[in-house]
């Protein structure tokens, strides 16, 4: 149980994984560009695939399609692997060309049509929410659930890519060719809902083991 | 219209997007707003929890995508190198026990290592923490963890409940700990970060608080020679009370910080008025100005902050514990010293440049015998 440490710094298991994450994906980029290092290329295709496949769904509704849109996506960085280094934000320079990929997918299915970020479709199961990590009764976890599934899509989306990608407010502004204003707003709608749903249960799973401060 | 801002902001700071200023606002924000705090935090905690990743399908798209570009005539090797061709459910499935047998493998020389370190250490200097369980005490059935002068630990608790212990400092738990309550008791300091379970309530006794709480993370300070006994919110909340006192309660919201002067009982007689320092007070958690460092904490990290409000000989206490030395002072005058409070910090200093960039500030005169710092002038 007593593990012995001399030098420790106190950072969260999140704080950690997002700063290895951009670190690892630095080095990727590298290896890919100056030595063709396949390896690296099949870790960054571990590294982004998940995200970019819901990604691509939440435009084509269509599991097949979105594989094969993200795939063209990893072609073409193997493709020009050489210039890879020159891109500075290779994480949104992917999740754009899935966009732009996607689009053109959807282009040559139904015709020439525009899409806007009402017409993406998110998947919902894949915000996860882990009961013994959070303390949430089965109760309050239905009732977040439901406040996440009762956003709009629009909304819905942008949470997931906030939340789960890790993409800040400017990035999915221009992914999905949205004001600031506006997908502040709608973090501002989404994290007002899911704080209310898990307000709501505060006393009453609280009163048992804290007296109330009034 | 303000709860409204909260959520702006926190969407900010979650996403990492916020400014300073925005920081700040939340943070005052949340102040006005205790009853939010809650439902923030249980945000915030949702918010670092990692999707799940399919590894088996995500290995398999990997495998769909390198065929896909073999088709196209691309000149990619399909298994990783002396895996050969053949790319099946069967031969990933085989690859993901060799993985796993990698990964346990990896584990035990980490253990091995740790335990070697560990052992090493034990024998041959202070640098160490023991778990010692005491079996002639009366109080068997208790575990005990405690760290030497010099040395940190951090402790993972039945409940997964993590305790950094600091130096000269000691934990004290039953063995049944968590079967019906958490309780612990502490001397010296200690960082705790609390698995939040509302049937079970975690309680610290130290030797003048009692402190209750749901699910959070604070620092209580409460060596027996110092002065003082302070216990810092860092989030979540905490009820404290005095033992002395044991009907008044006093709830810590976030970055306050309570400070409970140790002679309290004992100089009832003073009037006071007279006091420098009130007997209880609540305070804010200092952060340092340049980086946001918390200071209470950052003995954590091996740092320890000059505090412009600590006299040498407070200050000497905590190089004590940093150093593992002891501090002996022949003038009276040097005790009282006092070094500002302009962030200056140590960290990988040695004892002799830690001491000498203090005379910069306000000169003493010391030598060092064994492991004694003696300041005589």
């Amino acid at each position: 149980m007593c593990l012995t440490f001399e030098y420790s710094v106190h950072i969260t298991t999140h704080d950690c994984i997002q700063m290895d994450k951009s670190i690892q994906v630095e080095d990727l980029k590298k290896r890919i560009a100056l030595f063709d290092d396949q390896q690296a290329y099949r870790e960054l295709f571990m590294v982004f695939y998940t995200s970019l496949q819901q990604f691509a769904f939440s435009i084509l509704r269509s599991k097949q399609l979105a594989e094969e849109a993200v795939s063209d996506v990893f072609i073409k960085i193997w493709e020009k692997r050489s210039s890879l280094d020159t891109i500075d934000n290779l994480k949104f320079y992917l999740f754009a060309s899935t966009r732009n990929t996607s689009l053109n997918y959807l282009k040559k299915q139904e015709g020439l049509r525009k899409i806007n970020a009402d017409d993406y479709w998110v998947e919902l199961h894949s915000i996860y929410f882990d009961p013994e990590q959070l303390m949430l009764t089965a109760e309050m976890i239905s009732r977040v659930m439901e406040a996440i599934n009762s956003l709009p899509p629009r909304c819905k989306l942008i949470f997931k890519l906030v939340k789960e990608e890790g993409l800040k407010y400017r990035e999915v502004s221009e992914l999905l060719d949205l004001s600031i204003k506006t997908v502040e707003n709608q973090m501002t709608l989404a994290l007002k809902k899911l704080g209310s749903a898990i307000g709501f249960d505060i006393y009453k799973s609280v009163s048992s083991t804290i007296r109330s401060p009034r | 219209m303000t709860a409204e801002k909260i959520w702006y902001l926190l969407g900010k700071k979650l996403s990492e997007d916020a400014n300073p200023e925005e920081l700040q606002e939340l943070e005052q924000l949340m102040r006005l707003h205790p009853d939010i705090q809650y439902s923030i935090q249980n945000i915030t905690d949702l918010w670092r929890l990692e999707k799940p990743i399919d590894q088996p399908e995500l290995e398999s798209a990997l495998q769909r995508h390198i065929s896909r570009m073999k088709e196209k005539g691309y000149p990619v090797q399909l298994e990783e190198a002396g895996n050969g061709a053949g790319a099946g459910t069967q031969s990933s499935g085989r690859k993901n026990k060799r993985r796993q047998l990698v990964f346990v493998l990896a584990c035990s020389l980490v253990l091995l290592i740790g335990t070697t370190i560990y052992f090493t250490r034990s024998h041959n200097s202070n640098f160490v923490a023991q778990q010692s369980f005491k079996g002639t005490d009366p109080r068997a059935d208790m575990n005990e963890v405690s760290t030497r002068m010099g040395s940190r630990s951090k402790i993972v608790l039945p409940d997964k409940s993590v305790v950094w212990l600091n130096a000269g400092s000691k934990l004290l738990y039953e063995k049944t700990f968590g079967n019906t309550i958490r309780e612990v008791e502490l001397s010296g300091e200690g960082y705790f970060d609390v698995v939040k379970d509302p049937e079970r309530p975690f309680i610290i006794h130290t030797e003048k608080l009692n402190i209750k709480v749901l699910g959070t993370a604070f620092n209580v300070k409460s060596y027996p020679n110092d002065e003082t006994t302070e216990t810092s919110l860092i989030r979540g909340m905490i009820e404290v009370t005095m033992k002395d006192r044991p009907d008044e309660k006093i709830i810590l919201r976030p970055n306050e910080k309570l400070t409970v002067r140790n002679d309290g009982g004992k100089s009832e007689a003073v009037p006071e008025v007279n006091r420098k320092e009130p007997l209880v007070a609540i305070g804010r958690i200092t952060f340092e100005p340049h980086d946001g460092v918390i200071v209470e904490t950052a003995w954590m990290d091996n740092q320890l902050f000059i505090r412009a409000d600590k006299s040498f000989a407070e200050l000497a206490l905590d190089l004590e514990r940093k150093y593992g030395m002891n501090f002996r002072f022949d003038n009276e005058k040097v005790k009282q010293f006092k070094f500002g409070g302009a962030g200056g910090s140590f960290k990988k200093e040695s004892i002799q440049q830690a001491l000498h960039a203090l005379q910069l500030a306000n000169y003493f005169r010391y030598h060092i015998e064994d492991d004694t710092v003696i300041i005589d002038k």
